[in-house]
């Protein structure tokens, strides 16, 4: 953990001001990792929350689809902003391990200390290997358009193939009461969910588009290729929040202050940082 | 002129100074209330279902447990009974008509492990599908106790766009400790995979692997915070640093490695348990058919006319109609609903009948908790005797019991749906037994 830096040195800057720095490193950046950890948690739980949740729930079509666009709208975003802000290519992995901790202290604590769920039953998937991926493309090519042709559109594929290892186990055929199934349909239905029936898994069913049996092939594909829209649509989001505005506070009246006056109610963009959005 | 008119305003609940303090102590109020202590939250609210829903929709009776009560971790308790679920005329409207449901137990989450479930003999590890009005179905449940503590179950029906109606539920007194519970079994193939423990099945490879890219994303993290981070870079691209500085030729080749290094995990930890899990099955979903129990042959016929609960005297009256087409006398011996069954005195059915009503629930009240059968069942007028072949008699059942108010279903008085429904059992004098569902609107009686 080095003061003083190449660019430190070329901002002439004072041995003061590079200690001053580092010490707001150290204080912010844990800061920073647990409330975008815990904000991405958030997140990632109320829109692909069931089908982390559960063993019987990580099936071959809607998983890899859901998990990535869930995962895309957050983790794009910060890595747009990582990028623009301070050009560190590591926005995908922070909100990733960042994610991946936060699941592990919920699962633990939450679903298995608290709920009595069995770890084989709740384990979260990762999105490390994911993280480190498009950093790392983005990192190479430079650009948003590149890392979304040739990093986001893999994501789901490389999301899939870093947790099959885990995951194998629990595909494997058992038989319950004399039908065969994955162990993880017989974790799923000894250790029940007393709110959440066996049909209402949203899972891949046996229809008639059942996609030639090519099913991870095909989800992996769609869902890479949505998530190439969403990602650019939040490294947009992102451009915007790198702006900062400003506005007088029009309830500070109510809270004991005084009452703005008309000429601070317009939006502003504050001048200094639109150097930031390029 | 508004604005102005708003802060000079003597009546403005705004005045700089006390605000704050109101605030605070809001604040503090709010924050004090949170340490206000809980009541535990015990059963699982099927006191709180709608009671015209409880009893004019599925049934269950016979219910019986085996092995329930005091317990170790690892016993069994066995379930079984019927579920009845009414005629299309008389299912109320609200409900979506069944068809795909799925049994289990409603408690508090998995403290029980289910390892057993039919619905007619079928296995329900999937959903059954073509449960049918006006059939009945048997069930039976096998559980294993799995956590210490006084656990409340019941058997439950889930139907899909219905959700749960629950059965009449046991409390169970489980010891031991959580870690001695395991669920062994055999996977693979050739059940070539020894599972020692489901609970932990599989465990020491996903702690590996998370593991590993834990380790592998705190490197990168590192390699980049390691460098004055957040402000000295902020600063540099305002101020059009070289931005060579920002990424240097190490931090591509850093980036590079990590590439490669990450495809080498996922592609060899995939190919790795390809091989190791060459036989492999996707989730299985779809529903199981489940077929019901033959018809009864019952020559009855019997009308629900009117009914009336009174609140004071807790007593649900029942008037019906009984038509007794069948070559043999019969007498009413219960009525039944929302799982509880009010029994009328044993000694009013004569000899076999007799026995047979006793045989009905002798061996359910062993473990049964007392309230869920009462001896609570008269006959208005005390005309107990026998419906004769041919014979057509209108009658009215007073089932009175503290326990219409215990189990919440004297709540039909505040219900917008004020309709009573439940199972009237007769017994002919060999000891048969017939059921038949009445259905009808509930008057209220407030003294």
């Amino acid at each position: 953990m080095a003061y003083s830096d190449a660019i430190t040195q070329a901002l002439d800057m004072s041995t003061n001001e590079e200690r001053t720095y580092r010490m707001f490193d150290m204080i912010v950046i844990p800061i920073v990792f647990a409330v975008m950890a815990s904000a991405f948690h958030l997140h990632y739980m109320l829109t692909a929350g069931d089908w982390d949740f559960w063993i019987d729930w990580k099936d071959r079509l809607y998983w890899p689809i859901v998990s990535s666009i869930s995962f895309i709208i957050f983790a794009g975003a910060v890595q747009g902003l990582m990028w623009r802000l301070v050009r560190m290519p590591i926005g995908m992995t922070l909100v990733g391990t960042g994610l991946v901790l936060m699941e592990w202290i919920s699962r633990y604590y939450n679903f298995h200390l608290w709920a009595y769920f069995p770890m084989s039953q709740v384990w979260p998937a990762t999105w490390i290997a994911v993280g480190i991926f498009v950093d790392a493309i983005l990192l190479i090519t430079g650009s948003a358009l590149m890392t979304s042709l040739f990093g986001v559109f893999f994501l789901p594929v490389i999301f899939i193939t870093s947790n099959y290892p885990m995951l194998a186990p629990f595909r494997a055929p058992t038989s319950v009461m004399g039908t065969e199934v994955p162990v993880a349909d017989w974790i799923g239905y000894v250790f029940q969910r007393g709110g959440s029936p066996e049909y209402l898994r949203i899972i891949e069913d046996a229809g008639l588009r059942l996609l030639g049996g090519e099913t991870w092939f095909i989800s992996c594909l769609f869902g890479g290729f949505v998530s190439i829209f969403i990602y650019m649509l939040w490294w947009w989001i992102s451009g915007i929040a790198t702006r900062p505005y400003s506005r007088s506070n029009p309830l500070a009246e109510y809270m004991g202050g005084t009452q703005p006056s008309d000429k601070d109610d317009a939006i502003t963009a504050d001048a200094y940082p639109t150097s930031a959005v390029k | 002129m508004q604005k102005e008119n708003i802060n000079t305003s003597q009546s403005s609940v705004v005045r700089d100074g006390q605000q704050s303090r109101f605030a605070w102590l809001l604040m503090i109020a709010i924050t004090l209330i949170t340490f206000l202590p809980a009541d535990m939250a015990w059963a699982h609210g099927e006191r709180t279902h709608a009671p015209s829903l409880r009893m004019r929709s599925i049934q269950f009776y016979d219910v019986q447990w085996q092995g329930a009560g005091d317990m170790n971790v690892g016993d069994q308790v066995i379930m079984t009974g019927k579920i009845y679920l009414p005629p299309e005329l008389n299912w109320p409207t609200t409900l979506q008509k069944p068809d795909i449901g799925y049994l289990q137990t409603s408690g508090p989450a998995a403290v029980f492990a289910k390892v057993e479930s039919y619905i007619s003999d079928v296995p329900m590890i999937q959903s059954a599908s073509g449960i049918t009005l006006g059939r009945t179905y048997t069930f039976k449940l096998v559980m294993e106790a799995r956590i210490p503590g006084e656990w409340h179950i019941h058997p439950s029906l889930q139907m899909i766009g219905n959700g749960p109606i629950v059965g009449p539920g046991l409390w169970t007194n489980v010891t031991g400790n959580w870690s001695d519970y395991k669920l062994p079994g055999t996977a693979g193939i050739d059940g070539e995979i020894e599972i020692e423990n489901l609970g932990t099945y599989a465990l020491d490879t996903v702690y590996g692997w998370h593991a590993v890219w834990f380790v592998m994303g705190i490197i990168w993290l590192l390699w980049w915070i390691r460098r004055p981070t957040l402000l000295p870079r902020y600063r540099a691209i305002q101020e059009d640093v070289d931005k060579n500085l920002l990424i240097t030729s190490a931090d591509k080749r850093m980036g590079v490695l990590m590439l490669c290094v990450t495809l080498a995990l996922v592609i060899g930890g995939a190919m790795n348990a390809n091989a190791k899990y060459n036989d492999i099955v996707p989730l299985q979903t779809g529903n199981v058919p489940v077929f019901p129990l033959p018809v009864q042959n019952s020559q009855l016929v019997v009308k629900g006319l009117s009914s009336e609960y009174n609140v004071p005297k807790r007593a649900m009256s029942l008037e019906i109609s009984v038509t007794n087409n069948s070559d043999k006398p019969v007498k009413i011996g219960e009525f039944a609903t929302a799982g509880i069954r009010f029994v009328v005195d044993q000694s009013t059915l004569s000899g076999v009948a007799g026995q047979a009503l006793k045989a009905s629930y002798s061996n359910v009240t062993e473990d049964y908790v007392e309230e869920y059968v009462r001896d609570a069942l008269a006959i208005k007028g005390g005309d107990t005797s026998a419906i004769l072949p041919g014979e057509t008699r209108t009658l009215t059942l007073v089932a009175a019991d503290a326990v219409w108010e215990i189990q919440g279903l004297s709540k039909i008085v505040e219900s917008p749906v004020r309709r009573v429904g439940g199972l009237v059992y007769f017994f002919d004098a060999d000891g048969n037994r017939y059921r038949e569902y009445v259905d009808m609107a509930t008057d209220v009686a407030y003294r």
